[in-house]
């Protein structure tokens, strides 16, 4: 039973952790250019994807921007990537400790 | 244009406002690279890691209770709204000495091309606690507007808000009533929410709002220093009846420590 319960308790610590993880990473996805905010995530990268060269887009504060959209693409991807590959060092650092 | 950071620091008898605000200085040149001005009413006699010392005669205060103590001490707090023309930088982020650098996010808010930036919103890091009582205020819920970190740089806008937040500062009493909360203590939060509001025409907007949440540690919990930029943060929760106690692992993240004995800890002094 004793087992039991302390499984419970480092399971939730665990979930915590996740939690507090995705809040810190969230807010490393975010980035200024071209005179916008953005948050690097797939949602931006597939918009990208869909526009031509030059497009009007609403950034974090929802005022559009104009922007090259090759350029803001390769920020986006870069940085997505990078913070990605952060969170999962750290969320595989967290999961070892269980 | 210059860009740095601004603490105010008023010993309170209690605790050692001026040394956190150093060891947080020392954590702001290390981590985001800018200076550290500290505006204090007293002269600092130990080495400290401040840019420039701004001496000021003690601004009133209030009274308040300091749940990790437990005690009720002064609590000084009044001339935030003094801070536009107190910089002696351009573009300045003003922290309360609570507030522990850990990352070099806080330097994102000089490229976001705004006038004035604060938090719109806090959670508690355990999850323990909704926080949504600390979101709002008063017997209709506005919105909280945190004045932990507030980013602002010289021109007309912001000059205009922080008069406006004088003024509201000047009539306290008189927003207390129509916002319905209690006058006392004085809270800059308060204040920074009132001016938020009139100065978007009584309209609620998130345009002053730094885009990520105010990470926080309220003070019953407890924080022990792992290594330098990483912390354990402990904390109880009650089921059936029987207390358990839980661990989460901080790392790289800034964090708004409520509890001023974990910070004197943390710091080390």
């Amino acid at each position: 039973m004793h087992k039991i319960s302390n499984f419970v308790k480092e399971r939730f610590n665990h979930n915590q952790n996740k939690q507090l993880l995705k809040e810190k990473y969230e807010a490393k996805m975010l980035f200024a250019s071209q005179g916008g905010m953005w948050k690097a995530g797939p949602e931006l990268i597939m918009l990208l994807g869909c526009c031509p060269d030059d497009a009007v887009i609403i950034d974090q504060y929802e005022t559009p921007v104009n922007v090259n959209v090759l350029e803001l693409q390769k920020e986006v991807q870069m940085r997505w990537q990078e913070q990605m590959n952060g969170w999962l060092a750290e969320y595989d650092l967290s999961n070892n400790k269980r | 244009m210059s860009k740095g950071c601004l603490v105010f620091a008023f010993n309170n008898g209690m605790f050692d406002y001026v040394r956190l605000a150093n060891s947080c200085s020392i954590r702001i040149s290390e981590y985001l690279d800018l200076p550290t001005t500290v505006v204090t009413n007293e002269t600092i006699k130990f080495d400290h890691n401040f840019d420039k010392v701004i001496i000021l005669p003690e601004p009133s205060n209030n009274a308040r209770f300091f749940h990790d103590t437990k005690e009720v001490g002064k609590w000084i707090n009044f001339n935030r709204c003094d801070a536009y023309s107190i910089t002696p930088y351009d573009e300045t982020i003003l922290l309360d000495a609570d507030y522990v650098v850990n990352s070099t996010q806080l330097n994102l808010l000089f490229t976001v091309n705004k006038s004035i930036l604060y938090h719109g919103h806090s959670y508690d890091i355990t999850g323990n606690t909704t926080f949504d009582v600390a979101n709002r205020f008063g017997v209709f819920g506005f919105p909280m507007s945190w004045a932990t970190v507030v980013y602002f740089k010289k021109d007309n806008y912001t000059t205009n808000f922080f008069k406006i937040m004088q003024m509201v500062q000047e009539n306290y009493q008189h927003y207390a009533n129509v916002y319905n909360f209690s006058a006392f203590p004085y809270r800059n939060d308060y204040a920074l929410s009132i001016t938020d509001s009139i100065s978007n025409g009584h309209f609620l907007s998130n345009e002053n709002h730094i885009l990520w949440d105010l990470a926080a540690v309220i003070p019953t919990d407890k924080v022990e220093c792992v290594d330098k930029n990483s912390y354990d943060v402990a904390y109880s929760t009650s089921v059936n009846g029987k207390q358990l106690l839980h661990k989460i692992h901080v790392a790289n993240m800034d964090l708004h420590i409520m509890g001023k004995t974990d910070l004197e800890k943390i710091y080390d002094f």
